[in-house]
């Protein structure tokens, strides 16, 4: 560092070495820091830091006790420690920053005060000469840490006092600010010092948490979001020259405001914004001290605090690597099933060669579960969104709304987790906007003034069941009634069960307008939703009790590599039908399929109408079941209706690995993908969805 | 309609030659994966009668055109010595993805090489015929080879009419007039 007295700078690594080795089982470091210590606060340099000074003053006493006995040292004590040496670090290295420093208008000491520079926002312009491979690192872990301060802090919220829970999600900005200053990238640093400044105070117990600390670190929180996306919007541009600007100059204005407020001489220890370089060399040094887990916290094990620290490891893969690895066991689980069918194997039942086929299929398969179980991530991630989600909400809606997290250990592949992301947060909105009253109107009611959002997961026959319920209102089944025929979705004779009338709520175009908030009416409805959740090759019901809430059930394959599927013939074609979309499967009787006039035919069962689906005849496929009670019947859920489609015969149920039919085959009708069936020739999956929709469109139109 | 792209344009190299009816057609050999004999094909609905369906490739999902279909011409008359093959062949779509795709031809000649004087540009058809996807000919043996552009045969849509060519003297296995 130019300009630092290279004496001082060594007395500082003696520091930060000396650290790496201090614990409360092994105290001898003590006795260096403490002459450590003595040599800098001998230093001019930090007559400017008053701050700083006090603080290296008092740790020398606190030394001093240590070593006679008086007090015991603790764990807490060494983090301390480090904090207090980083801050020291700065305090040094700070007033000698080479390059632009942005000043604060509320330290006393103030170098050079650029004014200039604080009318502007700052900006971020990636330059070639960047490491883009290590910006892009930093761009994937920024989220994750971003995403483990927001539900920290949200834990925070409602438990001010929850020590760890600060201590990581202070850790978090600490890593964060290091990645910027690491990359240069001054203004994210900055924002991250200031906010990870107003935690430290927080540590120090010399500011509570109060909503407001809360607010502005989900604030900032969101503002280093909004950098990191713009980086990797710049990283995957060809043009990466363009400026990167988001306002921060209010919001860290706010934070030095607060700070300064809150507690006598200025809280923080340095005043002084780091400029890059130094940041640069701050955090080398602060690296190379165990800071448990400060720079190499695994995500996971600090996202939640219920969550035991350590034993695990992780390592970060390609997910195309694991894709690959995930389709090639589906290969050789193919192969093996070809193998042990094939008939010549048969024959060879003597020799003893049976033991061995049985030893390769249990180890194809315990090797394809664990190949999937590689995909699969506990749905915590989809969830914690959501509790910042009801924070938002309940403060711009002035509600009072809890919302109670179950099972998100439970298990899903990753892809459908990220997908679930948009449905479920349309869903809570709902729930909390039309669900949950306002605090007067529940007190009125004999409910208690704060309503719960519950969001649970479990396993659930051989997929995940996520239920959404709330104690709000519920949905009042004549009203929606009512505006499905003014939609003209059903006409005023229709007798339509409970359920069904529920179920309308999915139909496009259907909103009930008394409802229709800035939040959640915004046109793209429960149709939406239903459509997220069909493609993810799920399902989705609604149950609603007037007066005491609502219940969405949404029920998901685990993974969507591989589907559960029910092998049909028409003709001489083999099709795949998703088991989670069949309802039934029946061969009709005569008497129970029914022309009618110009809407085609249904089959009745147990006095329901049935639209039925011909798939000989959508498919364009030569058959030789022209008699519908010669072939078999399969229900299945098609966009919310119900469709019954005339197969010749049913083959049987198989698990297979889903194959997508690639570029030639994107404007194909009716099909979702295809799957190798075990004799290694290749059956297509229908979509139930668009098979349904060449139909007409009428709802219930025979009934 | 019919271009005349300039003869240094078409790469020296080796070709594969296969026949259909009674004409010769080469494609660069290094866009051929493999060939393979004809295997059964599931049907994908609701297609161009070209495109035939998809097969399993060692697990990969293939699909599969019949380059009789494509071309119009009649559907061959199978007889006892079936010498169909599937060639998988790779090929760039529009937006510059890598894909393959199988190509039932009747019967896969040979790979040869061929020197720039055995190339020459594409003679005018006229407008009745569609060369786009010609990149040129080849004479070789005593017979001429049609030079394919695969990337823009398999990305072309609509009817391709191979007709009325003068440069072969087999009709009857191979034009269909429109």
């Amino acid at each position: 560092m130019t300009g630092l007295d290279s004496n001082l700078s060594q007395v500082l690594q003696l520091i930060a070495t000396e650290l790496a080795f201090l614990s409360p089982e092994s105290p001898e470091p003590l006795v260096v820091i403490s002459g450590a210590l003595a040599t800098l606060a001998q230093s001019p340099m930090l007559l400017s830091h008053q701050e700083a000074l006090s603080q290296l003053r008092h740790e020398r006493e606190w030394i001093d006790r240590v070593q006679s006995g008086q007090v015991q040292m603790l764990e807490a004590d060494v983090k301390r420690l480090q904090v207090t040496y980083s801050s020291l670090e700065e305090a040094f290295y700070a007033p000698v920053a080479p390059g632009s420093t942005i000043a604060q208008a509320t330290s006393p000491p103030q170098p050079i005060p650029v004014e200039a520079d604080q009318q502007k926002e700052p900006t971020i312009i990636i330059q070639d000469s960047d490491d883009l491979e290590l910006m892009n690192e930093f761009c994937n872990e920024g989220r994750d840490l971003l995403e483990q301060i927001e539900s920290g802090v949200l834990v925070l919220e409602t438990q001010p006092q929850h020590k760890d829970m600060l201590n990581q999600v202070f850790r978090a900005f600490h890593t964060f600010k290091g990645g910027a200053g690491f990359l240069g990238l001054a203004p994210v640093n900055h924002l991250a010092h200031e906010l990870e400044s107003l935690l430290d105070a927080a540590r120090n117990g010399r500011i509570d948490i109060t909503p407001r600390v809360i607010d502005l670190i989900l604030t900032g929180g969101d503002a280093m979001r909004q950098f990191v996306d713009l980086i990797s919007q710049r990283l995957a541009q060809a043009d990466k020259s363009q400026a990167i600007q988001v306002p921060v100059l209010a919001l860290m204005a706010r934070v030095k405001a607060f700070l300064a407020g809150e507690d006598e001489p200025a809280p923080k220890k340095i005043d002084q914004l780091v400029a890059p370089e130094p940041t640069v060399a701050v955090k080398q040094e602060i690296e190379s001290i165990p800071t448990p887990k400060a720079t190499v916290a695994p995500l996971k094990k600090s996202s939640d605090a219920s969550h035991p620290e350590g034993l695990v490891n992780f390592v970060k893969l390609d997910t195309q690597k694991l894709d690959q690895l995930v389709d090639l066991v589906g290969e050789l689980v193919i192969a093996q099933s070809m193998v042990v069918q094939h008939p010549h194997v048969k024959e060879l039942e003597s020799g003893g060669l049976a033991p061995h086929l049985r030893l390769l299929a249990r180890i194809t398969s315990d090797l394809q579960h664990n190949a999937m179980s590689l995909r699969m991530v506990p749905i915590r991630g989809a969830f914690q969104k959501m509790s910042r989600l009801v924070r938002d909400l309940s403060v711009t809606q002035h509600k009072k709304v809890h919302l109670q997290l179950l099972g998100e250990d439970t298990e899903i592949d990753r892809n459908i987790v990220e997908e679930l992301a948009d449905p479920l947060m349309h869903m809570i909105r709902n729930a909390v906007d039309h669900g949950i009253e306002s605090p007067d109107l529940r007190t009125e009611q004999g409910k208690p003034a704060q309503g719960t959002v519950k969001l649970q997961a479990s396993h659930q026959g051989g997929g995940i069941v996520i239920r959404i319920s709330d104690d709000g209102k519920g949905m009042d089944p004549e009203r929606i009634r009512q505006k499905a025929i003014e939609k003209r979705l059903i006409s005023v004779d229709d007798v339509l069960s409970t359920v069904e009338i529920f179920d309308l709520i999915f139909q496009p175009g259907f909103s009930t307008a008394e409802t229709i908030t800035d939040i959640s009416g915004r046109g793209v409805g429960m149709d939406v939703v239903r459509g997220h959740i069909s493609r993810l090759r799920g399902r989705i019901e609604v149950a609603s009790t007037l007066g005491q809430g609502s219940e969405f059930t949404i029920r998901l394959p685990l993974t969507l590599a591989i589907i559960d599927g029910m092998l049909v013939s028409v003709g001489d074609e083999r099709f795949i039908l998703p088991t989670l979309s069949i309802r039934e499967c029946f061969r009709p009787s005569p008497g129970m399929v029914h022309s009618v006039q110009g809407r085609g035919e249904v089959v009745k069962v147990r006095d329901k109408l049935i639209p039925l689906v011909r798939l000989s005849q959508q498919l364009e496929i030569h058959s030789s079941v022209k008699d519908p009670t010669d072939g078999i019947v399969v229900v299945v859920d098609s966009r919310s209706q119900w469709r019954g489609l005339l197969v010749d015969r049913l083959i049987g149920k198989n698990e297979v690995v889903i194959k997508a039919l690639g570029h030639t085959f994107k404007h194909a009708y009716g099909l979702s993908g295809s799957a190798i069936l075990g004799d290694g020739r290749v059956a297509l999956i229908l979509d139930p969805d668009s098979l349904g929709n060449l139909q007409p469109t009428a709802y219930r139109s025979a009934a | 309609m019919s271009t005349t792209p300039a003869i240094n344009k078409i790469p020296i190299g080796k070709y594969l030659t296969f026949m259909l009816g009674a004409e010769y057609f080469s494609l660069p050999v290094l866009q051929v994966r493999e060939i393979i004999r004809l295997c059964p094909i599931t049907t994908v609905p609701r297609m161009p009668p070209y495109i035939k369906g998809v097969i399993n490739l060692r697990g990969k999902i293939i699909p599969v055109i019949d380059l009789r279909e494509r071309f119009s011409m009649n559907s061959m008359v199978i007889s006892e010595d079936d010498r169909r093959c599937i060639i998988v062949v790779q090929f760039k779509t529009h937006d510059a993805l890598v894909q393959n795709m199988g190509m039932i031809v009747d019967v896969v000649e040979e790979v040869s090489q061929f020197l720039e004087g055995d190339l020459e540009s594409t003679p005018d058809f006229g407008s009745s015929l569609d060369s786009r996807f010609i990149i040129g000919m080849a004479k070789s043996r005593g017979s001429v080879r049609t030079l394919l552009d695969l990337d823009r045969l398999l990305t072309m849509e609509g009817v391709i009419q191979l007709a009325n060519t003068s440069y072969t003297a087999a009709p009857e296995a191979g034009g269909a007039v429109a």
